[in-house]
């Protein structure tokens, strides 16, 4: 993670002294955690892994990917970005639950599997799942979900302009009978629909460039080379686009929610006349784990 | 984007029919057609969709299962708690940035039973931290205003005032390692950091309902509550790693086990990027970058 800590660990502490007396290394921005019998289970949201502590030793015994289920082509490895943050155990099946901030998606992993194996569905929930509980009497997981289905309406005015702006989410839970084998078959393939998984050709069709092709400035393949270097994007933070290009005929904006249009924002206004306009790009996510709102 | 106009709503209904295998998709990765060709990219605009699914913010869509609990607009949904009380069948969320600071739930219809603001006049919560006792007649949660709070549970699962334990930020002083950037974004090594509040987090309370511990995200600490005590204060804080996310205790009670977000402390060994008053390890060519992972908003 470029930017950010290169080190992720927990801290095991006894509580009868107050004092730290291991520290186990990690993957990246441990967060949520949950036992599984002598295992601690850390959900490392930054790897998009499951790190596997046996706890009388305090050293990770397994590692368990729980990375997206699509690859760039031409890389081995998954697609970076399910952001795991929460985890549920039920003992009793060898199951976790664990919540994919990004994927709104609950991972239902087969602890007893081979690591690369673990994952065996998903099931969807709403926008940004932030914490998951197991109601074991009741065979339901309960899930926090931050931003739930996100913002319907809005109700607050900028310079009398009623707009649609951060920090309006519409923060839902979901309470999920635990899913069979069946339904959650179904479930899975509904989360990949969700997350445009399944757009499968879209994703192969893209790959198979070589570094022999000639330069252009976009290759028409990933692996091509290209005459760009740098790409610099220029978001509004605490902005939407129609908040301030939502005036731009180009664009598919909605003029009237332009609060900060071309009379307040001439610089923004005069890049988009010669670079690309973006009206359909969207990077909602704040630092998981973390306190920013959408759109941050 | 555009809320007035809605472009083509309808999906592409043939996408359905190339999915494949799910188990095998997950096992093995995608299996790739021969001759691939690409297809049109769905295009909708972001909100309810005449087939019942939502568009959120960056073009994923939303079909929750089961059953959803409205908490309502302005409402981040951080983290939920079930009530051991089986009885009541409730749980709690910690909310943040809404007018209240918990919302209590039934966990069987969905409704939403209480919108709980702490002692009448605190809304603020956290983004982690909540945690009933183990006998599920107190609730202990984070508040962004400085403060762990004690609210008595009913056995409806219904929430009254208790106590507020402040548990108020450290004053740091910046270090200047050797391997420290000569300035970093706003704290300058060699500066005093001044937060306002200590970003109480994870919380957890010991199997004898005794203690409570909370996890101090800007203080870089762990901490220790007398539940015991007539008026129950802050005790004992010591440090664990980098910016403490969520804390559990294992159950024989003995030993708590603390995730670090932020990583381990770094050492003077290490190439230093300077968080909110932290050192972190980091990578040298990273300080240039504005580093605020858990500190923005």
């Amino acid at each position: 993670m470029i930017g950010a800590a290169i080190t992720g660990s927990v801290s095991v502490v006894d509580l009868a002294s107050m004092k730290v007396t291991a520290n186990i290394s990690t993957g990246l921005h441990p967060t949520g955690m949950a036992f599984y019998g002598g295992y601690l289970l850390v959900a490392n949201t930054y790897s998009d892994t499951i790190s596997v502590v046996d706890t009388t030793t305090n050293e990770v015994k397994r590692t368990i990917s729980v990375g997206l289920p699509i690859k760039v082509p031409g890389q081995r490895q998954a697609a970076y970005g399910a952001a795991p943050d929460s985890i549920a155990v039920d003992a009793a099946t060898g199951l976790a639950y664990v919540a994919l901030y990004n994927a709104n998606a609950i991972a239902v992993v087969n602890l007893n599997a081979p690591p690369k194996r673990a994952v065996v569905g998903m099931i969807p929930v709403a926008y940004a799942p932030s914490s998951v509980v197991l109601d074991k009497a009741n065979n339901k997981l309960i899930v926090a979900n931050d931003k739930g289905v996100g913002t319907l309406y809005s109700f607050e005015t900028d310079y009398k302009v009623t707009d649609y702006n951060t920090h309006q989410d519409n923060g839902t839970v979901s309470i999920i009978p635990l899913p069979n084998s069946i339904t959650l078959t179904a479930m899975t393939s509904q989360v990949f629909e969700n997350n445009h998984w399944d757009l499968t050709e879209n994703i192969q069709s893209a790959g198979g460039g070589t570094q022999d092709t000639q330069a252009v400035a976009i290759p028409a393949k990933i692996g091509d080379p290209s005459l760009i270097k740098h790409v610099f994007m220029i978001i509004r933070e605490n902005r939407t686009y129609d908040q301030v290009l939502g005036d731009v005929p180009a664009g598919n904006g909605d003029s009237s929610l332009a609060v900060f249009g071309g009379k307040d924002t001439p610089n923004a206004h005069n890049l988009i006349k010669r670079f690309p306009l973006f009206d359909n790009f969207y990077d909602p996510r704040p630092p998981i784990g973390g306190r920013s709102p959408v759109d941050h | 984007m555009s809320r007035t106009k809605i472009r083509k709503a309808t999906r592409n209904k043939s996408r359905i029919n190339r999915l494949r295998p799910l188990a095998g998709l997950l096992a093995t990765g995608l299996s790739i057609p021969a001759f691939a060709q690409s297809v049109p990219f769905p295009t909708y605009s972001t909100g309810a969709q005449p087939n019942g699914s939502f568009v959120v913010s960056d073009g994923q869509i939303i079909t929750p299962a089961g059953t959803q609990v409205d908490l309502g607009i302005r409402v981040r949904a951080k983290a939920v708690a079930l009530n051991p009380n089986a009885k009541s069948h409730t749980a709690a969320v910690l909310t943040l940035g809404a007018t209240q600071a918990v919302e209590v739930f039934d966990t069987v219809t969905g409704d939403v039973l209480q919108n709980y603001i702490a002692f009448g006049s605190d809304p603020s919560g956290s983004y982690s931290g909540i945690t009933y006792s183990p006998d599920g007649k107190y609730l202990i949660f984070s508040q962004d205003s400085s403060n762990v709070t004690i609210a008595i549970v009913s056995a409806e699962g219904l929430l009254t005032d208790n106590a507020q334990v402040s548990v108020p930020p450290n004053n740091s002083f910046i270090k200047c390692f050797p391997n420290s950037p000569p300035a970093a974004y706003a704290n300058p090594c060699g500066s005093f950091y001044s937060p306002k509040t200590s970003y109480p987090g994870g919380v957890a309370i010991s199997q004898d309902g005794k203690s409570a511990y909370a996890l101090l995200n800007q203080n870089d600490t762990l901490t220790k509550i007398d539940l015991t005590a007539k008026t129950p204060t802050q005790g004992l804080q010591i440090r664990v790693g980098n910016a403490p996310h969520s804390i559990v205790i294992s159950s024989n009670g003995t030993t708590a086990y603390v995730s670090n977000e932020g990583g381990r402390a770094a050492t003077e060994a290490d190439f230093q990027i300077n968080s909110a008053g932290t050192e972190i390890v980091g990578r040298p060519g990273d300080w240039r970058r504005d580093y605020r992972f858990r500190f923005c908003g």
